[in-house]
């Protein structure tokens, strides 16, 4: 049993390195290849995990061929329009202009009812509605409405927002965040002076928010 | 650029341990197949205590072996071969001749079978 608990420990640490190496990409929308490899590190690091006869070798040496290969073709399809067309596939246009193409829908074996659940939850109400519906490579449903139905902004009302740009945590349980501050442009300085003007000390801080105009909100911490 | 050298290195790293792997094993296979025909040999020409002393040192030998190889085959084989390695210890020493020789193919034949099993031969891929 110890075996397995210390294998379970190595194998779990090496997934996340692999998931690390393999970079943001992999954490957010899946390509083909990328669930291919998703799928197939969880199934072979838990063979070596299961069964004390076999070598750990047996898990980890997959695993890193596998992380490899993702990366090179991942590399590959940066350089290569083609060969990205290739692994990945091709957005397929579904509505086109207002018009519903069932053939592609056909080909794409996507009922009516699969695109109007899609859409639904797209926040879109009805097929009228929709301008272009693009089926991504990834399977996801990208939609453009039509114009009257566009959501209004503030380009459109010809109104002038202030850029408040980002908001982040610039504390966290207590501690700074030296990252968070820089892409703020603000100063640990700063932030103590402002927690003094609340007579705050940073270790009651839970969550302390900013952005680069200064507007910051504070939440204590509780337990 | 960082990942690319990464993922490459990583996956240089794992044709030299395969290729590591593949004559570490056929380089041990071969030595002890030979060393176990020499038994049979000093069994043939009736030296007993020297087939006996060699078996030992062979069993001793393979008991390194078996730790190393288990970090990369699987353990069931490795310990058979350790297994039959005893018997024909065992059977030498008690003069059990019939059985020694029926041992003796066992093992050569498990170490073939070692071999031939972790070779990257198409039927094994396949």
């Amino acid at each position: 049993m110890a075996i397995s608990f210390i294998r379970t420990i190595i194998l779990y640490i090496v997934i996340i390195l692999a998931v690390r190496l393999m970079g943001k990409r992999q954490i957010s929308e899946l390509q083909t290849s990328e669930l291919v490899v998703t799928l197939l590190m969880s199934d072979i690091a838990a063979i070596p995990m299961q069964n004390a006869a076999l070598p750990i070798a047996t898990g980890v040496i997959p695993i890193i061929v596998l992380i490899a290969c993702e990366i090179l073709i991942s590399t590959f399809m940066l350089k290569s329009s083609g060969f990205r067309r290739f692994i990945c596939g091709k957005p397929a246009v579904l509505i086109n202009d207002g018009k519903l193409d069932q053939k592609k829908m056909k080909e794409l074996r996507i009922g009516i009812e699969d695109l109007e659940e899609e859409l639904r939850q797209l926040e879109v109400a009805s097929i009228s509605d929709v301008s272009y519906a693009i089926v991504e490579t990834n399977g996801k449903l990208s939609v453009v409405k039509k114009p009257q139905k566009q959501q209004v902004d503030a380009s459109m009302l010809n109104v002038q927002m202030e850029d408040s740009g980002i908001e982040t945590v610039v504390v966290r349980d207590g501690k700074l965040s030296p990252f968070c501050l820089k892409l703020c442009n603000l100063s640990e300085k700063w932030v103590r002076d402002t927690l003094a003007k609340q007579n705050t000390d940073i270790e009651d801080v839970f969550i302390m928010t900013a952005n680069k105009n200064k507007d910051f909100n504070i939440i204590k911490r509780e337990v | 650029m960082k990942r690319l050298i990464a993922s490459i290195s990583l996956l240089v790293l794992a044709v030299v341990f395969c290729v590591w792997e593949h004559f570490t094993l056929k380089t041990t296979t071969e030595y002890f197949s030979s060393e176990i025909y020499q038994i049979k040999e000093l069994y043939n020409d009736n030296e007993i205590d020297a087939a006996i002393e060699k078996n030992n040192y062979l069993v001793e030998s393979w008991k390194d072996k078996h730790a190393l190889f288990s970090t990369f085959i699987d353990h069931e084989p490795l310990k058979e071969i350790e297994t039959s390695l005893e018997a024909m210890k065992v059977n030498l020493e008690n003069d059990e001749f019939g059985d020694f020789s029926v041992e003796l193919q066992k093992t050569i034949s498990r170490l073939e079978d070692l071999n031939s099993t972790e070779m990257p031969l198409l039927g094994n891929i396949l």
